[in-house]
């Protein structure tokens, strides 16, 4: 019996100390009108818009500068794609129209999140995903909205002409080897890390890369898809290129660039069918 | 977001650290505990030379390679190396206006540089100065190609404007600038730019190009290198107790790959 007195006094204290504000603010409601939290839930908003459009347009002061940079960035792309193809009018408005599409659907997705970011601005947890959810986000900007896997990128396909898209093809591959070659060079410098180069061991293996083609996609995992495809040369051309030494420990530099090689399709450096033709690459 | 910044600098910093104490074995290298009595300076001065020995295993590595030392010349090589690090880590205490990073590398190999032009003979001398231009040179272009790419990627460069920006970043070129490679290698680069002064870019875009390239965020990364790992055979070597048989063209097949055995 005692235990159950015990119970219920505690559960009496708690009910009072629980209770006690709400009386008190009962009491102040006959007096006036208190508007302080409010003011601090708007601070507070407003720091979290702050913080979420910095993380999400690095380097801007607002969403509204963003969307302007991603409008002008989309603008030098299709100036871009008509200096190489010279489009007709009708051309260039369908393709405009694709952009907006395209940066329409990449503000929503941004305020999905941000409504989301907003609503778990108290749990930690979930604030924690909601960093992973906004790394796509991220990346996607930083890669252009325009790319590859894009709807523009498949209207560009219908709406081109054959010998349009020859040109079009020949100005982006040069851009895609330029990129390519400065992979590479990152990738051997981190190389260099591991394994002492000679100069003429540095010219030998840019020069067997930049026989692979150029990527399609580019991004923050290129100097991975260099080394990726360096671990699955042919062994016969590559391990004349290092001494012993060097090939010791090289060997397990190259396991875990082969092991990279799901993530890397993932990310679409390689297809399916390319991943599968490892270790004699062909991208 | 300057936060978030030093945040991930300093997890940088603290996992290199880790890295460097973790896979520096040599019992006559290892701190087991400062002095009572030594004094504040001291102990940074240490810590110092251990967030360095990667970049001497690096440098030493390259003068192993290119260098076909003799045996009685690796422990001197080594000795001047060691004293290189201590003296790169003393002038680290001071304040630079380079990132601490770069400038220790810098420090460490301009020391041990510095070292083999008094214990190497003019043929291994001329042999290691043509690699280690060689090497400066393949720096360069790589961290202005990598620079320029990433603009690229956002500015829908022409050729031509690819190539201006190229040649002024060469004509105008910086050794400090080799952070830019850090910051592709810890995957930075797809969202900041280093800090490139706007007078070697500007000039080359259009106008629209500007709006975007000053709305641009622009950091300094400065991040310890935790690559360079001693390998099982070096503490022989630069003791001068094992000949060049390493040094003997890769053999094919498995024996070589079963024998990768570098340290943890």
């Amino acid at each position: 019996m005692k235990p159950r007195l015990t119970f219920l006094m505690l559960l009496a204290m708690l009910g009072i100390s629980l209770g006690w504000p709400l009386t008190l603010s009962l009491q102040a409601d006959d007096d006036e009108i208190v508007v302080l939290p409010a003011a601090a839930n708007a601070a507070e908003r407003h720091e979290v818009d702050v913080n979420f459009d910095q993380q999400v347009f690095p380097g801007l002061p607002s969403a509204e500068a963003g969307r302007q940079r991603l409008e002008t960035q989309i603008k030098l792309q299709l100036n871009e794609i008509d200096r190489a193809c010279q489009l007709t009018e009708a051309q260039r408005e369908r393709l405009a129209l694709a952009a907006r599409g395209e940066l329409h659907r990449y503000l929503e997705q941004v305020e999905i999140l941000r409504r989301k970011f907003e609503a778990a601005r108290h749990d930690q947890e979930k604030l924690g995903q909601m960093w992973q959810e906004l790394q796509p986000l991220q990346s996607r900007q930083a890669r252009g909205l325009t790319g590859q896997d894009t709807v523009l990128a498949k209207v560009l396909h219908n709406t081109l002409n054959e010998e349009q898209e020859q040109q079009l093809e020949a100005a982006q591959l040069q851009r895609r080897r330029f990129r390519y070659e400065a992979a590479i060079g990152v990738a051997l410098n981190a190389l260099e890390s591991w394994v002492a180069l000679t100069g003429e061991q540095r010219q030998t293996l840019t020069k067997l890369l930049l026989e692979l083609p150029p990527p399609r996609v580019f991004g923050q995992y290129d100097h991975m898809l260099v080394n990726y495809r360096l671990a699955n040369l042919p062994a016969a051309k590559l391990q004349s290129i290092f001494d012993n030494r060097q090939w010791q420990s090289l060997q397990q530099q190259f396991a875990q660039a082969r092991a990279m090689q799901g993530h890397l399709t993932e990310q679409g450096y390689i297809s399916r069918d390319e991943a599968a033709s490892a270790p004699e690459v062909r991208p | 977001m300057l936060h978030f910044n030093h945040i991930i600098m300093g997890l940088l910093t603290a996992l290199a650290a880790c890295m460097v104490h973790a896979q520096d074995a040599a019992p006559a290298q290892r701190v087991l505990a400062p002095p009572v009595a030594a004094n504040a300076d001291d102990a940074r001065t240490q810590q110092y030379v251990q967030l360095l020995q990667p970049t001497m295993w690096r440098e030493l590595d390259f003068v192993r390679l290119v260098c076909d030392l003799k045996p009685e010349q690796r422990p001197k090589v080594k000795a001047a190396a060691d004293v290189a690090v201590k003296e790169a880590a003393k002038t680290m205490l001071k304040p630079q206006r380079q990132p601490m990073t770069m400038f220790a590398t810098k420090a460490v190999r301009d020391g041990i540089n510095d070292s083999l032009k008094q214990m190497l003979t003019a043929e291994q001398l001329d042999h290691f100065q043509a690699e280690a231009s060689s090497r400066d040179a393949a720096t360069k272009k790589a961290a202005i190609q990598t620079l320029v790419s990433q603009i690229d990627g956002i500015l829908f460069l022409s050729h031509e404007q690819r190539e201006n920006i190229s040649a002024t970043l060469d004509k105008n070129w910086q050794p400090d600038w080799e952070y830019w490679l850090n910051m592709r290698q810890h995957q930075f680069g797809e969202q900041y730019l280093p800090q490139v002064p706007d007078q070697h870019i500007v000039p080359h875009l259009t106008a629209e190009q500007r709006v975007v390239w000053t709305g641009l965020q622009k950091i300094m990364f400065n991040a310890w290198q935790n690559n360079g790992r001693r390998q099982a055979d070096d503490a022989a070597w630069w003791a001068g107790k094992t000949d060049n048989a390493a040094k003997t063209k890769a053999v094919k097949g498995k024996a070589a790959a079963k024998a990768a055995v570098p340290l943890p």
